[in-house]
Parts: C-alpha cells; sequence; structure tokens
C-alpha cells in the first residue's frame, strides 16, 4: 500500500495499531498489564473528549472528571439493581455525561472562556456532595462495590473479552472524533477557534458550535466511566478528585489539543509516564503545574504537532493529501440581490457614527463607500452584517429585512463580507479555506458525518467542487493545496474574496480590502472584484484608496461624519466640489478632517 | 442573628478574594485563576511566621506584601507576559491554571495536607454580642477590611490616574498606548497589587479559615461565584457578591443541611449567568478574554 493511500485511509493505521496493542496485551502481558492498558484506554476517552472541546471548540473545561464520574456511578448505581449488562450500562452512562454537559455547557458558556472552565470546575467540586445527598443510592462516601461481571447480550463476558470490548470502544470512539474533526463540523470548530467574528460572517452560531464541541465532548468520559467502574469493580468519591482533573488537561496538553491521536500518547504517558513512579507522587501536583505553564507558553500543538513535522518531513503531509478535483472557471454564477439601506442610524455613547444614512446597491454593479476616517463606512458595513445593530432603520435585501439578526443569521441570508485584516485559520489549506465559505449553507447533521453517510460524501464533494471552480475564477487553482497562512498577504485576500464568493451570496461586503496591496496586487484583486460582478454580484466595497476605487466601481457614495455626502458615477464624484472640498482635494484634506473631528467632540 | 454575622463573615472573604480577582481583571482582562492560592499561601506564611517562629505581626504583613507582590509578578512575567497576543485568552487560561497548580504543589510539597490553626491577628481572640448575634471580633475585622477595600478600590477606579490609565488600557490597549499609557506595565501593576492585597489578606483571614492547601481550590470557586454575581470588574459588585454567596452558604448549612451550601451556590452561579451574564453590578468594558 502506499503512503498516499495510508493517508487517505487513516483509520488503517490506528486499526492495526490498536489490534496489535491487543494482541499483545492478551498474548503477553499479565493482567496487571493489560489492566493499565483499559485505564491508558479510559483516560484516552476522557481525555480526547476534552480535545473535543479545549482544543477544537476552544472552551477549556475542566470538569471532564464529573462526566466520568456520572458514568462511573451511573453503571454502578445499574449493577447494584441487578442490572448487568453493558451496552445498556453503557447508554446509561453517556446520557447522563451528555446530561451534564448540558446543564452545565448552556450557562457557563454564555460568558465566554473563563466561566465555563470555572463552572466546570466547580462541577467537579460538587462530586461529593450530589453523592452525598444520595448517599442509599451511591454508597456516599464509603463507595460502591461488586459492579462485576458485566455481561453483552445477557451473556458474562470473560477478562479477555471486556478488555476487546474497551480496547474497540476506544477505537470506535477515535474514529468517531476522526470523522467529526475532517467534516464540515470539524472546519467549522477551527474557524471558531481562529475568530468568532469570522464563524458568524460565514453564517455560524459560536454559541451554539461551542455548546455542541463541549457536549459531545462529555459523551466519551460517561463511556469511559462505565469501563472504569467494570475495571475496578468499586468506586468512591475518591477516584473523581480535581487532582486527576489538572493531570488530564495536562496529558490533553502534552498531547496536543488539537489532534486526534494525541489523547492516547497523552492518556499513555499519564499511566505509565515518570510522575507513576513512587517517588515522584508528592512532587506530581507541582510538576503538573510547572508543565502547564511551560507547554502553555511554549509549544501550543503539544506532542501531536512535532508528530505532524515528521510526517510532513517523510512527505505525508495529511493536510494536503486529497486529491483537490480539476475545475472549470467559466460557468460560475453569483446570484446577485438588491441591498437597500435607508435611514440607518446608530450612536456610540452619543457620538453619531451612522446618521440617517440611505444608499442602494444593486446586482451587476460595483457599489463603493468613500470617505475619510471617522466617516462611518466600516460602521454600515458592520450594520449591513449585523456586527453592529443600528438603532433605526431598514436594511433590506432583495425583499428581507436584515435590521435586528444576528451576524450569523445575516450570513445565512445571503451576506458575505471580508475583514480588514484577512482571517485564515490556521493549518488550513487554500482549497479548505474557501471550503468554508459554505459552512453556513445546510448540510449534514452529525450522525451522518459520523457514520460517513451518503449525504455527507455527496456533500463534502459539493464543497470540494465549488470550492475548486471558484479558486479557478479566481486564477488561484495552482495554490489550491497550499498552506494558506503561508500565502503572501495580496493572495490571502484574493482567498477572502473567493471564500465570501463561494457561498454564492446575495451581496458581498470588502472591507479596505486593498489595503497594504502594492500596484500588481491591486490590478489583481480589481480583477477578480470585476469578475464577481459580471458574474452577476451585488458587491458593496469599502476602501480608502480613491483611485482603485474610481477605477473599479459603477456608483460610488460618500460619506462624511455619518452621513452621505455625495452619490453618483465614478466620473461624478471626481467633479464633485462638496467631495473635493471634504476629501478629495488633497490640500483642503487636512484642515477637513481637522474641522470634522472638532465637530466630534462638540 | 449569629448565623448572620456568620454569612457576612466568610462573605467578606469571599469578597475579599472577588476584589483581588477584579484588581487584574480591571488592568489586563485575564482572569487569574492562581490568586485564592496567594491567599492560601499567606494563611501558611502566618502560621510559619505567628505559631512556628513567633514573629511580630507587621512583620507578618509586611512580608506577605513582599512576597505576594514579587510572587504576583513572577507570575506575570512568566504565564502572562510570554504569551502570544493571538488567540484570544485561551494561552492565559492554561497558565494561571498552571499557576494555581504550581503554587498548590509547592505548599503541599512543604506543608503537606494537614490543616494548621492560627491566632487572630491585630484583635484578640473573644466574641462579642451585636445586635442579637454572637461574632468573633476577628469577623468584625474582616467584614470592615472588605467593606473599606471595596470601597476604596471603587472610588480609586473611577477616580485615580492609576484607575483612568487601567481602563483605557483594558478598553484598547493599542489607543492607551498612543496616549501614553504602557498597557504592560499597567498589568504588571495589576498583578503586582493584586498579589500583595490577596496575600496580606491571607494572613489576616487565617485564624478563621485555618492554613490548609485545599483553602485556594475552595475559594476559587466561591470568590468566582462572588465576582459572577456582583459583577466581573465591579468592586461594590463584589463586596455585594461575596455577602450574598456567604449568606446563601451560610443560612442553606444552617436551615437545609451540610450537603446542601455548595449545591445551592451552583444553582445560584448558573441562574446569575443565564438570566444577567453581567453580574449584578456589571461593568461593561470589561470583557473576558
Amino acid at each position: 500500500m502506499s503512503a498516499r493511500a495510508l493517508t487517505r485511509h487513516g483509520w488503517v493505521v490506528p486499526l492495526v495499531l490498536t489490534a496489535l496493542v491487543g494482541v499483545v496485551s492478551l498474548a503477553v502481558m499479565g493482567e496487571y498489564g493489560q489492566r493499565q492498558v483499559m485505564i491508558i484506554v479510559v483516560y484516552t476517552l476522557i481525555v480526547s473528549g476534552l480535545n473535543l472541546s479545549f482544543g477544537y471548540g476552544g472552551e477549556l473545561a475542566l470538569g471532564q472528571v464529573a462526566m466520568f464520574a456520572a458514568g462511573a456511578y451511573v453503571t454502578g448505581v445499574l449493577a447494584s439493581h441487578g442490572q448487568y449488562e453493558l451496552l445498556i450500562a453503557l447508554v446509561a452512562s453517556v446520557a447522563a455525561a451528555g446530561a451534564v454537559g448540558l446543564v452545565s455547557g448552556v450557562p457557563g458558556l454564555r460568558l465566554g472562556h473563563w466561566s465555563l472552565a470555572l463552572t466546570s470546575f466547580f462541577l467537579v467540586l460538587l462530586i461529593p456532595d450530589v453523592l452525598m445527598l444520595f448517599e442509599e443510592e451511591t454508597g456516599g462516601l464509603q463507595g460502591l462495590s461488586g459492579i462485576l461481571d458485566p455481561t453483552l447480550f445477557g451473556i458474562t463476558l470473560a477478562w479477555s473479552d471486556f478488555f476487546v470490548f474497551a480496547l474497540v470502544l476506544g477505537f470506535l470512539w477515535l474514529m468517531v472524533v476522526r470523522n467529526i474533526v475532517l467534516s464540515r463540523h470539524g472546519h467549522a470548530l477551527r474557524v471558531l477557534r481562529e475568530s468568532p467574528s469570522l464563524a458568524a460572517s460565514l453564517g455560524l452560531s459560536a454559541y451554539r458550535l461551542r455548546l455542541r464541541a463541549y457536549v459531545l465532548g462529555s459523551l466519551p468520559a460517561g463511556a469511559a466511566g462505565c469501563v472504569f467502574a467494570y475495571l475496578t469493580g468499586f468506586i468512591s468519591p475518591d477516584a473523581f478528585t480535581l487532582n486527576l482533573a489538572i493531570a488530564l488537561l495536562a496529558a490533553s496538553i502534552i498531547g496536543g489539543v488539537d489532534s486526534i491521536y494525541g489523547a492516547p500518547v497523552g492518556a499513555a504517558l499519564l499511566v505509565l509516564g515518570p510522575l507513576q513512579t513512587s517517588g515522584a507522587e508528592k512532587l506530581s501536583t507541582l510538576l503538573y503545574g510547572v508543565f502547564l505553564v511551560v507547554v502553555g507558553v511554549l509549544l501550543s500543538g503539544g506532542l501531536a504537532s512535532i508528530g505532524r513535522t515528521l510526517l510532513r518531513r517523510a512527505g505525508l503531509d495529511p493536510a494536503t493529501s486529497h486529491a483537490v478535483p480539476a475545475a472549470e472557471a467559466g460557468t460560475f454564477r453569483v446570484p446577485g440581490e438588491r441591498v437597500t439601506v435607508a435611514g440607518v442610524r446608530k450612536a456610540f455613547d452619543g457620538v453619531k457614527a451612522l446618521n440617517g444614512v440611505d444608499l442602494r446597491a444593486e446586482p451587476g454593479q460595483v457599489l463603493a463607500i468613500l470617505g475619510p476616517n471617522g466617516a462611518g463606512k466600516t460602521t454600515l458595513l458592520n450594520a449591513i452584517s449585523g456586527f453592529v445593530r443600528p438603532d433605526e432603520g431598514q436594511i433590506r435585501l432583495g425583499d428581507r429585512e436584515l435590521r435586528g439578526l444576528s451576524p450569523d443569521r445575516i450570513a445565512r441570508q445571503g451576506v458575505s463580507r471580508t475583514f480588514q485584516t484577512p482571517l485564515i485559520p490556521r493549518g488550513m489549506t487554500a482549497q479548505e479555506v474557501v471550503e468554508c465559505g459554505r459552512l453556513g449553507r445546510p448540510g449534514p447533521r452529525l450522525p451522518g458525518v459520523v457514520l460517513r453517510s451518503p449525504k455527507m460524501r455527496r456533500t463534502r464533494a459539493e464543497d470540494r467542487r465549488a470550492a475548486a471552480s471558484a479558486l479557478a475564477f479566481a486564477g488561484l487553482a495552482e495554490v489550491a493545496g497550499t498552506d494558506a497562512q503561508a500565502l503572501p498577504l495580496g493572495t490571502r485576500r484574493l482567498l477572502e474574496v473567493v471564500r465570501a464568493v463561494v457561498a454564492q451570496p446575495g451581496v458581498i461586503l470588502l472591507d479596505e480590502p486593498a489595503a497594504g496591496l502594492d500596484d500588481a496586487g491591486q490590478e489583481e484583486l480589481a480583477r477578480l472584484v470585476r469578475r464577481a460582478r459580471d458574474a452577476g454580484g451585488t458587491v458593496i466595497i469599502v476602501e480608502h484608496n480613491v483611485r482603485f476605487v474610481l477605477d473599479l466601481a459603477d456608483r460610488v457614495v460618500v460619506m462624511a461624519l455619518g452621513e452621505v455626502i455625495a452619490e453618483g458615477t465614478p466620473d461624478e464624484i471626481r467633479n464633485d466640489e462638496t467631495v473635493i472640498a471634504t476629501y478629495l482635494g488633497s490640500r483642503s484634506q487636512a484642515p477637513a478632517a481637522a474641522g470634522a473631528r472638532a465637530e466630534e467632540d462638540a | 442573628m449569629t448565623v448572620i454575622w456568620a454569612g457576612l463573615a466568610v462573605g467578606a472573604v469571599y469578597a475579599l478574594v472577588a476584589v483581588a480577582y477584579n484588581l487584574v481583571l480591571t488592568t489586563s482582562g485575564v482572569f487569574n485563576f492562581a490568586q485564592p492560592q496567594f491567599i492560601m499561601l499567606g494563611t501558611f506564611l502566618a502560621y510559619e511566621g505567628l505559631v512556628a517562629h513567633d514573629v511580630p505581626v507587621v512583620v507578618v504583613l509586611a512580608g506577605a506584601l513582599v512576597l505576594g507582590g514579587v510572587l504576583g509578578f513572577v507570575e506575570e512575567r512568566l504565564a502572562i507576559r510570554p504569551l502570544p497576543d493571538a488567540g484570544g485568552g485561551h494561552g492565559a487560561l492554561v497558565t494561571t491554571v498552571g499557576a494555581s497548580v504550581v503554587m498548590l504543589g509547592a505548599a503541599l510539597v512543604i506543608w503537606g495536607t494537614n490543616a494548621r490553626n492560627v491566632p487572630p491577628v491585630l484583635l484578640d481572640e473573644g466574641a462579642l454580642t451585636l445586635l442579637g448575634g454572637q461574632v468573633e471580633k476577628t469577623d468584625l475585622l474582616i467584614i470592615a477590611l472588605a467593606v473599606v477595600s471595596a470601597a476604596v478600590l471603587h472610588v480609586a477606579h473611577r477616580r485615580s490616574r492609576f484607575g483612568l490609565a487601567s481602563r483605557a488600557a483594558i478598553t484598547d490597549a493599542a489607543a492607551a498606548r498612543l496616549r501614553g499609557i504602557d498597557a504592560g506595565r499597567v498589568q504588571t501593576l495589576g498583578f503586582v497589587l493584586a498579589g500583595m492585597f490577596a496575600m496580606a489578606v491571607g494572613v489576616i483571614v487565617a485564624s478563621k479559615v485555618t492554613a490548609n492547601v485545599t483553602l485556594g481550590n475552595n475559594l476559587v470557586i466561591l470568590g468566582f461565584v462572588a465576582v459572577a454575581v456582583g459583577g466581573f470588574g465591579s468592586y461594590a459588585g463584589a463586596l455585594l457578591g461575596g455577602m450574598v454567596t456567604g449568606l446563601a452558604e451560610q443560612l442553606s448549612l444552617r436551615y437545609v443541611g451540610s450537603e446542601a451550601p455548595l449545591l445551592i451556590l451552583f444553582v445560584l452561579l448558573l441562574t446569575v449567568l443565564m438570566i444577567k451574564p453581567t453580574g449584578l453590578l456589571g461593568d461593561r468594558e470589561v470583557r473576558l478574554l
């Protein structure tokens, strides 16, 4: 099998490794060794869930231990009531862990990172109290024993069967994570981690994405609890401490928070590593702490990033290995719609950033908004795309009212935008960056992604084809497979425009796209914008660069102090006296700007 | 009334934690997870000074101020300053948790897990009957300390040059820099001040909470509840939130049972986060990174 085929069928290597671990442990190791392997599986499940919510979702949760405890106790309580069926226990444990995740995640995620970290940390402190509250069922501080002899479909499992069950469970979960991470759901999470604003502008709701990643990440901890309960036969609050939470976090970080296979590596180090030797036990907390600071500061990718570098050296770059379909550029259409802005006002603490703005942009035209700093251009763009909520007025796309909707809903209505500094998520190829432009479109649901359903495959193929043809449309086909962050600024700007176009939006908003570009870069950009317009797109462009804009635009609106002071064709604007006085005329520009500031202060 | 006094006294401790959180929050936007560990170390400093070595109280307090300031400085320099600006607050999340675990681990190595009693500082032992309830003299001192420090910082944050500079720095660091405000220095000073304050608080509350290594982890949460209820970045809110938290804890302990307080506080926290995420007196300027 060739190296390329190996990376394409990413499940082969882990499957072989898992099988190898299974065979070796069963053949060579005694029960003690097998126990160690199963503890590694248990920690792998928990760490992998943590990676999903922290590494991919960007939200640090310290409460994985609480979900782990929930799973273990559900299994334990079922066993104490005579229910030893492993699959029932597994489903119930996972459900319990998910419920704990949902209850803590819904409020915890409302207020950004710290509040989730702390509410979930709180969960761990609550474990003993909750167990005491249900002392009759849980055995309180004494714990719960006799969780033995699980059955599968009614047949009691031998020790080696249970071992295989755990190993298979661990493998299946890693494949679930892999399928999610490599799908558009995974892309969405990476976009979110890079920038919540970018996620919103692509039609993704940050809150829902985070909640989904967090709840999803709590599920394997429940499964881990189920396995753990039958592995030890006895559970008590002593097993579910803050120290374990910290150790798991350390394992996650050393393995690499944003990696799939970093989890088993980190878990193995946790179980077999130097910290388990008896002398280090007293020092372990201190060492974990030092470790969190050092790795947190120095190395964000963990061991996985080192592994990836090695793979790339060996010519097995996982990022570029999927084939990019060849595409034809000619047929690309952008279904532009009319944008109507009427009487829009917005004040920030009394400063009128927008003071009754009216404008209209038509399909197949480029509308440019010019104006000095503080004129309200970017505020207007933000108002249309929902990042700023206007105090009054109307903003319509076609005949749909946009004012009052959240940015992600506005994006799904067909508003695409770029940002002043290109936002390109780390570690994505140009092709993938462009595919992200389609994340807001309806796609396969999570179960479909996990099982790689036909619908998921179809959507993925469509996304790839659309992205490839949009890249070809922009003349960027040859960079499709390169790491997008390594591209020069001009190309990244183009890439942002392509990402905005690929969603086939009703309107494309470009926020100072020419800033920092040299003449050649500006020309390429202008060519791409014209092509998007000729393909039927409605383009609104905010720009400082007067020459660039007057050459490109079909209509121009000039703003000053939150108001439209002139509107017309580029030629009309060039000769408009008010515009020359307030903005264009180089000699009068400075006093005008100073006067503007004085008025603002008053 | 005795239970009310007890609630106000523990509430004052939580309020002091919340004030220390705010000192860092309002100067750098970082939630310093390690802050309560300064209080924990302060209690052990009090034990070493007052019980083990018989050092005068004033010297112990001065030592706490110096050591707290140094540790705050070190934390900022090692765990916060080197982080890249990009990537939001994730880096600081991990590293302040790391700093917290380092301090906890060090205390474990030095003092082990046994709790130690520490005599009251500044006032002698003994209870008073006030407004129909029993209250320890030290508890009154702690309540007074919480009220005074919250009030002073509330005013200072609005009026003093440093307060204004810090508000400018976290609203827009670049703009502040253009006005000649060194956002980096403001941040360092915030960590140093918070460290000094928290460790001195540790010395003063040691007789009430005893010197023990688990103190930090409990205060992390309860101080957070105080800050979340009162409002992030608000000193008046810190006092209010701390008192609400302390009263809720003591009342539920007295009338519901020993398992109840944490659960009830958890529900309180979730309710506040759901209904009013900025807290009762939240400061809109402070955005959690």
